[in-house]
């Protein structure tokens, strides 16, 4: 280690450990951004996820414009914004500026959504009702992208690891990083420059990959009919088939072979070259592969793997959001006690249904877009104008249409269930239905509402003079927030 | 620290919020009732319910948003006692708890301007010194200062800094020492107050607006008949010298300090063909030959240029108040001009000339029988006494500054042997 | 476009005199004809505008007509029956729908699962950013990586990028960059000057199997429904 370590001179040991030397370098922007290709777009649109390292500074050297870097920021901008927070693209550039803008979108974005105490699943099939069985993207399971050097390596089929492979589902697909790109993804110009780059200049590397294979298929053959003809001569007593062994012959009849099986050259290629499974579970696809399968050949289909019909993430399947793994935890509140649901999160309406697009509504959460779900809820209405909307479950305000008298635009609160992070870097948050029970507790914690302290003012009145029944909020058999409907029993044989 | 907050912020909160009924408000803060405190079968609270509806009991966490029924009576104000005592109770908890520490603060470096003792890496590396420009706009001549490329920028060496900043200290204090006329330019925005402190500190001139073009190659025109004042080496004014200071020609810097070269090549120009040194922060892209003594550094960050004005600005005034040192010991670090000199001769030569004249015409007199000149020889031997006396030791200020206030102003000091 | 006769709608009224009555009045500008007119679902359009109206469910003759007519007029009938009730809520429905396009029109951004936003993206000025044209920075030539030059003998993608009467497509119908654009209409000169593709139609398999052969206005119809 020593060699490797240089003698360095103070200041140069002191400018490695320096802030402006951390500071990473930034990744590349959010993949497959159609949105160059229109001609409506904003180029200070908040992209989907910060590329840029954020910089904040105190107020003391805020105020005199001092960030750290070349030279102080302008004052102008700087000082009047809320959050003090930049990122700076370029240190200096030959305009003699420093290019900053205001980095509070990402970061306030990130305070929010751990505010919401969310966990990253991994990405499964929703079923109709929109329970999906979630697993965190932490489980050690799913959690690793190096598979063992073996694993990679050619399996023989018919072997006893390839039939394990095959009950226990590939534990190989389960990983969310391969070395090759998600081909479901790529456009054809991306595909033909893959082609170009990486695939063309590895033939020969391909061609000694299938002399191993092709060596192990035969070992496998030669020693699964010894053991059928002779029971008593061990396998391994024989040394295996080399791949050096393998003829130009044997290697053009197994090319041929494999030409006219393409799933299994497929799966050959996709092994070599590490790509991201493609699902070939979708029902367009699934009969041409099957016209294509030999009968009584075993094949490990990449069906199992949760990033098959999505494509794996660009980033670890967490997005370093969220470090939480499950949601499994209780919340207690200072007078109800603990809560069925975990707290609403009061969310804004950003698109309603029926706008120009006619699609369906957007629900923005922590500063997430978010799609209604897909199942049959509350969301799902699509009276145009909540009636009595008070006390009724049907008809959220300014979800169907866009109501300009409402201040700061239309909010609703929303059960937020999971997220998980698609192949374009964009996080995926799913709602499930709103639990009005849940809403009210919130809104109640947060000020909106007064549902403990008018009962309270209630209950304070002189019995007589008890108002009807026609102004009393929520006095119906279905009570929200009372004992009874948070499982303490009806202790005080009155409800409010 | 985390002991003493604590102890601040539940007495500010037990005294803010007092209590009424407290047993009841806690009971419904805590966990162990059944959650509905109305809906309970405490007789109690029950009877408290039913007998006092004209004062219902809230609970503190609704407090906010219940809206009284009926008005509660009045009060007694007790913030200002709260406020003394939440005060008394800072003043006792004041040694508690651990010491925070001091780290920075933008506006240390004019309270407490570093000196040339203070320069280190750390010091340089935290004012921004080693940040260079666009690696694509640089100045090859500054290869020798320049560590590598981090962020698309050049890095300064900040070795390289410090010993230049500290040899430009060094020049700074001998030229004070030895009484010359040391000008500090920025005339960048925000440097203003730079270069007034390191002036100020080093009892120097400054300038924060622009170069005047041929203030010194063409001074005649430019700052004619300015106020202009000969000190002592003791920095006291001399009279005597009107008739000099009639005639004379501006002064000219012995040292000028820049900050910003890039924007000055003109005064630099203007100091090279008047044979004047100079100093200057050189970044990455400034040519470094344009000025005497150059400081590789960030000319940008106003951080940077502060540490370095008030370096230099310390310097100079260590050179000072060494030369005054030696001045109250009897020693006198600095020459008389040559033009001071001569004018002096003059005057002494017609000084004796004056005598001469008053003597032989007193001979002619006293030869005539007058007896009337003699008050007026007195007087004028008098006069040369005391003139001869201010010539002992006699230095000249010359202060030559335009008529505009916002122009440069110039502050020199001659010198004269024993 | 011409005029839209209500066949469909006359024939499946089982009075089979409203059709006649309704084409009586279609023009008819009398109070009495309207009533008339009013009776009868004409088209769809209008069959919608007399959703709510009392006097098509009736279904009388010309005076109980003009008399709903009066009584449609008054706001106390309007607003105090059911069925007033009813037209009062679908027409501010209608009006608070044409509110919202209208404001929607003005923020056209199609937000998508997953984008951020953040307070300036739902800002006035980020808003009229999207309203507003620019030109495209990439386009699908360089996104799929098609090279149009050597694809003029592929009639389907000529056909794509000229008009139905064989003009080239200008560049604002099919975004492309002026780069591509030019490549696009070399392309096509190429196809039409080789004889691959037909130069004032698209090609004839395409136009067989897209099956729109019903003729515009504008187009001529041979004998026997053909092009001509």
């Amino acid at each position: 280690m020593a060699s490797t370590q240089r003698a360095v001179s103070p200041g140069a040991a002191l400018l490695r450990s320096s802030r402006l030397f951390s500071m990473p370098a930034p990744i590349a922007p959010p993949p497959g951004d159609m949105s160059q290709a229109t001609k409506h777009k904003s180029e200070t649109a908040t992209a989907a996820f910060p590329t840029h390292l954020t910089v904040t500074t105190p107020s003391t050297s805020r105020m005199v414009g001092d960030w750290g870097f070349k030279r102080p920021l302008p004052l102008k901008t700087t000082t009047k914004s809320t959050f003090p927070l930049v990122r700076v693209k370029k240190v200096d550039s030959i305009e003699h500026v420093t290019d900053f803008q205001s980095a509070s979108d990402h970061t306030i974005t990130l305070e929010k959504f751990r505010e919401m105490n969310l966990s990253f699943s991994v990405p499964a099939p929703k079923d109709r009702q929109g329970n999906p069985t979630l697993i965190s993207v932490f489980e050690e399971s799913r959690d690793f992208t190096t598979p063992a050097p073996s694993n990679l390596l050619a399996t023989p089929k018919g072997s006893a690891s390839a039939r394990a492979i095959k009950n226990d589902g590939d534990p190989l697909s389960l990983r969310w990083k391969f070395r090759g790109p998600w081909l479901a993804g790529m456009t054809d110009g991306e595909f033909d420059r893959y082609i170009a780059k990486s695939v063309r200049a590895r033939r020969s590397e391909f061609r000694q990959f299938l002399r191993e294979r092709l060596a192990a298929e035969k070992t496998a053959d030669r020693n699964s009919s010894i053991s059928e003809q002779d029971a008593s001569t061990p396998a391994h007593a024989i040394p295996p088939v080399k791949a050096d062994s393998i003829t130009e012959e044997e290697l053009l009849e197994y090319t041929r072979g494999l030409r006219g099986d393409r799933h299994e050259l497929f799966n050959l290629v996709s092994r070599f070259l590490d790509l991201a499974p493609v699902s070939n579970a979708d029902s367009h696809l699934a009969p041409n592969m099957l016209g294509h399968m030999i009968p009584d050949k075993a094949y490990d289909l990449y069906r199992d793997s949760p990033y098959a019909s999505e494509g794996p993430p660009i980033t670890h399947p967490s997005a370093g959001l969220s470090y939480l793994r499950t949601q499994a935890f209780m919340e207690n509140h200072p007078i109800y006690g603990p809560q069925k649901s975990h707290a609403s999160v009061k969310a804004r309406i950003v698109t309603p249904r029926f706008g120009v697009t006619n699609q369906n509504p957007k629900i923005g959460v922590g500063g997430f877009i978010a799609n209604i779900p897909s199942h049959e809820t509350q969301f799902s209405s699509k009276r145009r104008h909540a009636v009595s909307a008070v006390g009724s479950n049907d008809g959220i305000p300014g979800l169907n249409d866009f109501d300009p008298s409402q201040e700061g635009g239309a909010k609703v609160y929303v059960q937020v269930q999971t997220a998980n992070v698609d192949a374009t870097g964009k996080v995926q948050i799913r709602l499930s239905d709103r639990d009005l029970e849940t809403d009210i507790v919130q809104k109640e914690l947060v000020g909106e509402c007064d549902t403990f302290g008018g009962a309270v003012k209630e209950a304070a009145q002189p019995k007589p003079r008890s108002q009807p029944s026609g102004e009393r909020r929520y006095t119906s058999n279905r009570t929200f927030g009372s004992a009874p409907n948070y499982g303490l029993g009806n202790l005080g044989g009155r409800d409010f | 620290m985390i002991i003493r907050e604590f102890g601040v912020r539940q007495g500010r909160k037990a005294l803010a919020a007092p209590l009424r009924r407290g047993q009841q408000c806690m009971r419904a803060l805590s966990t162990e009732t059944s959650g509905t405190p109305v809906a309970t079968a405490d007789p109690a609270v029950e009877a408290a319910l039913q007998t006092s509806p004209e004062n219902p009991t809230v609970p503190s966490l609704f407090a906010r948003t219940a809206k009284p029924t009926r008005r509660r009576p009045v009060a007694p104000d007790t913030t200002k006692a709260d406020w003394e005592t939440a005060q008394q109770l800072r003043h006792n908890l004041r040694n508690v708890g651990a010491q925070v520490e001091h780290r920075y603060s933008p506006s240390d470096v004019f309270r407490n301007p570093p000196g040339p003792k203070d320069v280190t890496l750390e010091l340089l590396m935290a004012s921004q010194a080693h940040m260079g420009h666009h690696a694509s706009v640089w100045n090859p001549a500054n290869a020798r200062y320049i560590y590598g490329i981090r962020q698309g920028i050049h890095i300064i060496s900040l070795e390289q800094t410090a010993a230049h900043l500290r040899r430009a200290a060094r020049v700074v204090e001998e030229v004070a020492y030895h009484g010359g006329l040391i000008l500090f330019v920025g005339t960048r925005p925000g440097q203003t107050q730079i270069v007034t402190q390191a002036a100020r500190l080093a009892k120097a001139c400054h300038l924060f607006t622009k170069w005047t073009p041929g203030t010194i190659t063409n001074s005649d025109k430019i700052l004619p008949g300015l106020p202009v004042e000969i000190v002592n080496e003791h920095d006291q004014p001399v009279g005597g010298f009107n008739q000099h200071l009639m005639d004379r020609r501006a002064l000219v810097p012995d040292l000028v300090v820049c900050l910003n070269p890039l924007e000055n090549f003109t005064m630099l120009r203007e100091c090279s063909q008047a044979n004047v040194p100079t100093i200057g922060i050189v970044d990455t892209n400034t040519e470094p030959t344009w000025v005497t003594y150059a400081i590789p550094a960030n000319d940008d960050s106003l951080r940077c240029l502060a540490v370095i004005g008030s370096v230099l600005g310390r310097a100079g005034e260590a050179g000072q108040k060494r030369r005054m040192e030696d001045a109250k010991n009897g020693k006198v670090t600095w020459d008389t001009p040559s033009e001071i000199k001569q004018f002096m001769d003059i005057q002494q030569k017609r000084a004796q000339w004056t005598k001469r004249a008053a003597e032989e015409e007193a001979a002619t007199k006293d030869k005539s029988g007058g007896l009337n000149g003699k008050p007026s020889s007195g007087s004028a031997t008098k006069d040369s006494e005391v003139f001869d006396e201010s010539m002992q030791k006699l230095q000249m200020e010359v202060d030559a500054a335009t008529a505009d206030d916002v122009s440069p102003q110039l502050r020199k000091m001659s010198r004269r042997t024993d | 476009m011409p005029p839209r006769i209500p066949f469909l709608s006359a024939f499946k009224q089982p009075a089979s005199t409203s059709f006649f009555r309704s084409q009586a009045c279609q023009f008819s500008q009398q109070a009495p004809l309207q009533a008339i007119r009013q009776n009868v679902p004409s088209s769809p359009a209008s069959s919608m505008l007399n959703l709510n109206d009392s006097s098509s469910k009736r279904g009388g003759n010309a005076t109980e007509g003009v008399s709903d007519l009066f009584e449609n007029f008054t706001a106390k009938r309007r607003t105090q029956t059911p069925e007033g009730e009813r037209r009062v809520q679908v027409l501010g429905d209608l009006k608070g729908k044409n509110v919202s396009e209208d404001y929607m029109r003005q923020m056209p951004r199609r937000w998508r699962e997953g984008e951020l936003y953040a307070p300036h993206d739902l800002s006035e000025v980020e808003a009229a950013k999207w309203r507003k044209m620019t030109s495209v920075q990439r386009d699908l030539v360089d996104l799929l990586g098609l090279r149009p030059l050597d694809m003029y003998s592929n009639f389907s993608v000529v056909s794509e990028y000229m008009t139905p009467h064989g003009r080239i497509r200008k560049r604002m119908q099919t975004g492309l960059t002026p780069k591509n654009q030019r490549k696009i209409a070399k392309m096509v000169r190429r196809s039409v000057a080789l004889g691959i593709h037909p130069s004032v139609h698209r090609h004839p398999e395409l136009l067989m199997r897209s099956g729109h052969m019903t003729p515009q206005q504008s187009q001529a119809v041979g004998k026997w429904g053909h092009f001509v």
